[in-house]
C-alpha cells in the first residue's frame, strides 16, 4: 500500500533538491547519497539488481530516513509508488548524486576553459 | 525699672501656660501620639524591608546566573574533551582502515557514534549547523560500520574501499574540528573570525 506521506516526502525533497536548498553529500557506499536537517537524515540510492547467476538485470532506487542515532526508521522503494512519484524518487536520486559529485561545477569549469582556450 | 519686671512676670507666666498646655495635651493625647509615631516607625521599617527584599531578590538572581553560567561553562568543557575523544577514534579509524584491521573496526565506529549522539544530546548549547554536521557524521560511521560487518559476515566478497572510508573520516574529522572551534570561541578560547 502506498502510504501518502512517503510520496509528499518525495516530492518535497526533489522541489528542494532542484532549488539547491539541500546539500546532499557523498557517503562511503558507491551509488549512496545522504542529507541531514533537524534531526534526521535521509539516504537515496540506485542499487543493482542481480539475478541467482550474479548477473545485473536493472537497478532499483530508493530512500531511506534515519533517527538521530543513525538507526533506520523508514525505508521507500521506488517500485512500491506509484509512477509518478516513483518517477519523482529516480530524479531525486540523479539530483542529489550530481550536487553530491559537484557535477554541474565541474561542467561550468570545462565549459569555461573551453571558450578560454 | 518697675515696667521691666512686669513683662519678665508675664513671660514667666505664659511660658508656665504654655508648658502646662503641651503637658495637658500629652497627657490627654499620649495614645495618639504614640500611634502617630508607631505608624511612622511601621512606615519606615516596611520601606527598609521593601529594599531588603529587592537587594536580596537580586543578589539571589544574579547568584543563580552565576551558578548557570558555571553549569554551561562545565558543560561546554565536557563538550570539549568528548569532541576531542572523538577526534582521537577517528584519526584512529583512518590508521585501521589503512592496515584492513575490519575485525576491530566496528567497535570504534559504534564508540565514534554513542559519543557524537551523547553531544549532540547533552550540549544545546551547539549551533544548529552544527548539530546536523554532528548527526551527519553519525550517519557516515553507521553506514560504515554496516558496510563493514555485512563484510565480516561474508569475507569472500569485496572489502571496503579503504581510501573512500579514509576520505569520508577525513572530512567527517574537519567538521568535528569546525565544531570544536566553534564551542571554543563560545568560551573565549580561541579568537573569533
Amino acid at each position: 500500500m502506498v502510504n501518502s506521506r512517503n510520496v509528499i516526502l518525495v516530492e518535497r525533497l526533489h522541489e528542494r533538491t532542484l532549488n539547491n536548498k539541500l546539500l546532499w553529500e557523498k557517503t562511503v557506499v558507491p551509488g549512496v547519497f545522504q542529507v541531514v536537517f533537524g534531526v534526521h537524515s535521509i539516504q537515496v540510492a540506485k542499487r543493482e539488481d542481480v539475478d541467482s547467476w550474479g548477473t545485473v538485470i536493472g537497478h532499483s532506487f530508493s530512500m531511506e530516513i534515519y533517527n538521530e542515532e543513525g538507526t533506520l526508521i523508514e525505508e521507500i522503494r521506488a517500485k512500491d509508488l506509484e509512477e509518478s512519484a516513483s518517477q519523482k524518487l529516480e530524479e531525486l536520486y540523479e539530483l542529489a548524486r550530481r550536487q553530491a559529485m559537484g557535477v554541474d561545477k565541474i561542467l561550468d569549469s570545462l565549459l569555461s576553459e573551453l571558450e578560454s582556450q | 525699672m518697675r515696667g521691666l519686671g512686669a513683662i519678665n512676670i508675664s513671660l514667666l507666666t505664659e511660658r508656665r501656660t504654655l508648658l502646662d498646655t503641651l503637658t495637658k495635651l500629652i497627657k490627654d493625647h499620649w495614645g495618639d501620639l504614640a500611634s502617630v509615631a508607631g505608624a511612622l516607625i511601621s512606615i519606615v521599617g516596611f520601606i527598609v524591608t521593601i529594599i531588603a527584599v529587592l537587594f536580596s531578590r537580586s543578589a539571589a538572581q544574579r547568584a543563580e546566573a552565576a551558578a548557570r553560567e558555571v553549569k554551561a561553562e562545565i558543560v561546554r568543557s565536557d563538550t570539549i574533551m568528548e569532541l576531542s575523544a572523538v577526534i582521537t577514534i577517528m584519526e584512529e579509524i583512518k590508521r585501521l582502515h589503512r592496515v584492513n584491521a575490519w575485525a576491530i573496526l566496528p567497535d570504534r565506529y559504534s564508540s565514534v557514534k554513542r559519543l557524537l549522539i551523547s553531544i549532540r544530546a547533552s550540549s544545546p548549547s551547539i549551533p544548529t549547523e552544527h548539530r546536523e554536521s554532528l548527526l551527519a557524521a553519525v550517519q557516515h560511521f553507521s553506514t560504515m560500520e554496516k558496510q563493514v560487518e555485512r563484510f565480516l559476515a561474508s569475507p569472500i566478497g569485496t572489502a571496503p574501499n579503504q581510501a573512500k572510508l579514509n576520505e569520508v573520516v577525513s572530512l567527517q574529522l574537519d567538521r568535528v574540528n569546525d565544531t570544536l572551534g566553534a564551542i571554543r570561541q563560545q568560551i573565549g578560547i580561541e579568537p573569533y573570525g
